[in-house]
């Protein structure tokens, strides 16, 4: 049995029948990790002592009754995990071992799940590339000299090249959809609430959302089946009380309306992308999926509105990080003239460039004469972009659009621009702003056989219709990934 | 006070709320505890925590709002007062800023008699920081206090002198003793008070340049700090120097305000609703309910002490000042059922013991049911005033029944009339001018008389029997 | 919408952040292109628009006052770059 081919669910149903066992399956993936990740970049730490004890104490369990019993999982690093160095991709965070675990990293574990490794991330998550990160870029496993998108890049390229069967990212603002897309996989990120964030390294709270990153639909449904749960230690955690999203069946022949709004096929999308799409729309549209064109006039705002939302909170998120309870404090302490010099020297070396450039912009969007101008501005445009997506899901179940607007880039191409940078999540970060859930899967291949994404969009706590239209695609789409 | 200028003041009473655990986090807010010993991963700010409110902590801010007349607001919204400060663990402060959970509201209380009424602005919910010790070359920080739920108490600028101010003080703080929302311990700094001075020419209405002064901790203290304020705000207008709008610090020891910093930075505190918690959402039924819970006020009492019981203002006062002194009012009345004579023991002995000893209401020994027993005994005429102190001082010590200390002391009273009888008649042949003088009108001496016969029996004569028989005998 | 030097350095001291002059120009100019792309912002008309904080409206959910999750405090300070007599160290903080 080759395990690199097994799909998750496959690999789950062959611990349970005892064809493998946590140790082999760890251990296969820690020696294919110790031998790529050196070019790959896609974790920034892993214990194969601790991930084997782990899975030996699994293998001696006689019940095995967890949904995921000796199943390796790739975490993001901004995930607190126990025992394991948790930095963000930041300096600030270089050396912090964390003393809990985050939430959804608990509720896999509890189901048998061994986190197998820490991926390598945009710093504090801010990224579409994963060049902004302390520890270096990880890479694009289709191509070594292209990015794997942001900012959870080590996860989807940890799946994409088989270092993991599945990995868990988080999604502020495209950050596991753009990096899924780029890396030929699939990744979900769930209805704001759904997924516990305590334990999540915040970047902007009323936006993160945890989520799997998988090589199918059915893998990462397996996963969020999992981690969906209120939580008491997170006040924005909803109790959802809803189906289980494991038994997912592939929508039927015509089930569902598919909205299609214009504005998401404007003029920055690529042609390949573009002609992709329409391919899908007219094999969906033999199957009897009706589609409908929407509107949504402010599809142009959502960057705008996404850059100062997610700035103003991170800046304030970010202020944690001041080098007196925890994480790095510059020890350069000479000439310091007052407690604000003390701030300054740590949090000046321990951030990098694009985190100081959010800080600053969010610092400026709250501060006294601009906050109605700017936070309050755009939390107002955020309502009416919630509003008008509530008027869309009335003409249609699910939205379709692409997941960005192109394939991956080469590494270093944007790395001076930051606009043009932010311009890269315009698709994602409408679904973060209005708290729905979207996922991201395969398309095809463009011309420099780089992955390219679909997206689609579903309204708050419709997961389950939206993953059975994902698997209506995947079947129509057939895509083959790298593992395959 | 200056007869040139009008003085403006309003208070901001931090007052913390008694929840067994933190505002948004499970730890301890116990004071005691060794140091960091009383902190969890979400008030240390550690990356990935996340706050819950705690429902108690609601409840008692709804309570004390309610006790202090204030309208209660259904949807209220915590938001981050951002500023870096190492006792403060997020960088941020949880604060409820545009949108409190009470506004409005009143408190009313008598100063020299005069019933006064302050009225007040808003009571909104917080959390503390962290206490930093100051060691010259470094500063130590202690994160036990940081995240203990606080309810600030904003008065309108409606106060006109340090006397009013620490009246009002003074109420608050009884308010919330009474509603049992906070021990209101201003040493242990359960209770913080911020005050707001300026003053303007008379008549003036534009109002003056605010001046905040902090680090008061006692009531006394209100008063001197604002007071020097006063004074040191009519220099400078009189030697024609500007107030500086700032925050001064209190100095007790040398009664003096001083200026907290040099150059006054420009505060820029970024007010924005907290994304990691949603709005406080409360219903009428909820508020009904706690309403209903809230016991009798000090105010209330104090009318229903004169009417009820017939005290006179003084004593009302005194004894509703502390909710557990008109406890234990009412507790030693229901059982001697004499009023006056269980509230001239109660403030005079009692308090003279309580004040002098330092001790707490909930170490007392001497229980209200032994303390009204003793009452009777001295209603009774059972045991002379003498006697009655001595055993009363017994008590207070051992918290023995008042018959256990009589017996073991044995203080029994002389009733014997033959006995009491006999002391009289060598009294009388001993004194013979003034019993002239008594028979012929001088009735005071009537208390020479009894004296005496204190004196014969040691003081253990039935005063009651001493009297009969004193009026008897002394007749012509 | 562009911004001074005099507001970016008080932007940057109320982040607790310090750039050398270099590089305080470029992100000075960064900030500048980034702000007048976010001005289109200001066209939509948003008069009695509730702002949205969150996307979901739930209520705050309340937490019993219980004690727990205490962390001892040797697991708390290990995290910490300096400490003393179970204190956290700072530098002297101007009183």
């Amino acid at each position: 049995m080759n395990l690199f081919k097994q799909t998750a669910t496959e690999l789950v149903s062959a611990l349970k029948t005892k064809q493998t066992s946590a140790v082999e399956l760890c251990s296969s993936y820690l020696k294919k990790i110790a031998d790529l990740n050196p070019e790959l970049n896609a974790f920034i730490s892993f214990n194969s002592e601790a991930v084997l004890k782990r899975a030996q104490t699994l293998d001696d369990q006689k019940e095995k009754k967890g949904k995921l019993h000796g199943l390796p999982i790739a975490v993001k690093d901004n995930f607190c995990v126990t025992g394991t160095q948790t930095t963000a991709g930041s300096k600030m965070l270089e050396h912090f071992i964390s003393p809990y675990t985050a939430t959804c990293i608990e509720k896999l574990e509890r189901e048998g799940a061994i986190v197998i490794g820490k991926t390598n991330m945009d710093e504090f998550a801010m990224g579409s590339s994963n060049e902004n990160s302390f520890f270096g870029p990880c890479k694009n496993p289709w191509n070594l000299k292209y990015v794997p998108g942001g900012s959870s890049g080590g996860s989807a390229a940890a799946v994409a090249a088989g270092l993991s069967p599945v990995a868990i990212g988080s999604d502020t603002g495209g950050s596991i959809r753009q990096p899924a897309s780029y890396c030929g996989v699939v990744g979900i990120k769930p209805t704001y609430g759904s997924i516990s964030r305590y334990g999540l390294i915040a970047f902007a709270s009323s936006l993160d959302q945890a989520g799997p990153i998988a090589r199918n639909v059915s893998d990462a449904a397996l996963i969020l089946d999992v981690m969906i749960d209120r939580d008491e230690k997170d006040s924005t955690s909803v109790d959802r009380k809803q189906p289980s999203l494991a038994q997912l069946k592939k929508a039927a022949k015509g089930s569902l309306k598919i909205g299609l709004p214009k504005e998401y096929f404007s003029q920055h999308l690529e042609k390949t992308t573009q002609n992709k799409i329409k391919e899908l729309l007219e094999n969906l549209q033999k199957d009897g999926f009706q589609t409908v064109e929407l509107n949504l006039s402010l599809t142009e705002m959502a960057i705008p509105v996404y850059y100062i939302v997610a700035s103003s909170e991170a800046s304030s998120n970010l202020s944690r990080f001041d080098g007196v309870r925890y994480g790095f404090r510059n020890k350069d302490q000479s000439g310091l003239s007052d407690l604000s010099d003390f701030y300054k020297k740590t949090r000046s070396v321990g951030f990098g460039d694009e985190v100081k450039r959010r800080i600053l912009l969010g610092t400026y969007s709250l501060s006294s004469g601009y906050y109605d101008e700017y936070y309050i501005q755009a939390a107002r445009v955020r309502r009416l972009m919630a509003n008008e997506f509530t008027s869309a899901f009335k003409k249609c179940d699910v939205i379709l659009t692409p997941t960005a607007i192109g394939a991956a880039f080469p590494l270093g191409d944007q790395a001076h621009d930051p606009i043009k940078m932010y311009f890269n999540d315009i698709y994602t970060v409408t679904a973060n702003l209005c708290g729905l859930p979207a996922i991201s899967l395969p398309l095809g291949l463009d011309d420099n056989k780089l992955p390219i994404g679909v997206q689609l969009m579903a309204p708050l706590f419709a997961e389950k219709a939206m993953l059975e239209m994902a698997l209506a695609i995947e079947d129509c789409v057939q895509f083959k990934g790298l593992t395959q | 006070m200056s007869k040139e200028y009008d003085v403006v003041i309003g208070l901001e009473i931090h007052a913390q709320l008694s929840t067994q655990s933190k505002c948004f986090s499970s730890a301890s807010t116990d004071f005691n505890s060794g140091h960091n010993e009383n902190v969890s991963l979400v008030c240390a700010g550690f990356p990935g925590t996340l706050p819950v409110l705690n429902q108690q902590a609601v409840d008692l801010a709804i309570k004390a709002a309610l006790a202090l007349n204030c309208e209660i607001q259904t949807v209220s919204v915590f938001a981050r007062k951002q500023y870096f400060y190492p006792d403060m663990p997020k960088g941020y402060q949880l604060t409820q800023y545009e949108f409190p959970i009470a506004r409005n509201g009143f408190v009313e209380f008598f100063l020299n008699g005069e019933p006064h009424r302050v009225p007040l602005e808003r009571a909104h919910m917080e959390e503390d920081a962290g206490k930093s010790t100051h060691h010259g070359e470094y500063t130590l920080i202690n994160l036990n206090r940081a995240g203990v739920p606080l309810l600030e108490i904003v008065s309108q600028p409606a106060l006109t002198s340090a006397v009013e101010a620490a009246a009002y003080a003074r109420a608050v703080r009884q308010a919330l003793r009474y509603a049992e929302v906070c021990d209101g311990n201003l040493e242990e700094g359960s209770l913080r008070c911020d005050c707001n001075v300026s003053i303007k020419p008379k008549g003036q209405q534009e109002l003056g340049t605010k001046v905040e002064l902090k680090n008061i901790n006692s009531f006394r203290f209100i008063e001197k700090a604002i007071d020097y304020e006063i004074q040191r705000q009519v220099q400078c207008l009189k030697s024609g120097e500007e107030i500086i709008q700032e925050t001064r610090l209190y100095d007790s020891v040398k009664n003096k305000t001083f200026s907290m910093r040099k150059k006054e930075e420009a505060n820029d505190y970024r007010y924005f609703p907290d994304p990691d918690l949603m709005p406080l959402i409360l219903n009428n039924e909820d508020i009904l309910k706690i309403s209903r819970q809230l016991p009798e006020g000090p105010i209330a009492r104090r009318t229903r002490f004169t009417k009820h019981y017939q005290l006179n203002d003084q004593d009302a006062e005194l004894l509703v000042s502390e909710r557990e002194l008109a406890d234990y009012f009412e507790n030693l009345v229901n059982i001697t059922q004499d009023p006056k004579l269980s509230c001239s023991w109660l403030t005079v002995e009692f308090l003279r013991l309580f004040n002098e000893s330092g001790q707490k209401w909930h170490e007392l020994k001497l229980t209200s049911q032994n303390f009204a027993d003793l009452i009777l005994k001295i209603k009774m005429g059972e045991l002379s005033g003498k006697m009655a102190k001595e055993v009363f001082e017994t008590m207070w010590v051992t918290g023995q029944t008042p018959q256990a200390v009589i017996q073991e002391k044995g203080m029994v009273q002389i009733k014997d009339v033959s006995q009491i009888e006999a002391w009289i008649d060598g009294i009388i042949k001993e004194n013979p001018k003034m019993v002239l003088d008594y028979q012929s009108g001088k009735e005071k001496l009537f208390g020479f008389f009894v004296g005496q016969v204190m004196k014969l029996s040691g003081g253990q004569a039935s005063p009651e029997i001493v009297n009969q028989t004193l009026k008897k005998r002394l007749k012509k | 919408m562009s911004i001074k030097k005099s507001e970016f350095d008080k932007v940057a001291h109320l982040a607790a952040l310090e750039f050398d002059e270099d590089r305080a120009l470029e992100y000075q100019s960064q900030f500048n292109k980034i702000l007048s792309y976010f001005d289109k912002l200001k066209e939509i008309k948003t008069d009695n628009v509730e702002p949205l904080v969150t996307p979901h409206g739930i209520a705050s959910p309340l937490r019993k006052d219980k004690v727990e999750n205490q962390i001892d405090r040797e697991s708390l300070l290990e995290s910490a770059p300096d400490v003393k007599d179970s204190l956290y160290k700072v530098p002297p903080v101007v009183g």
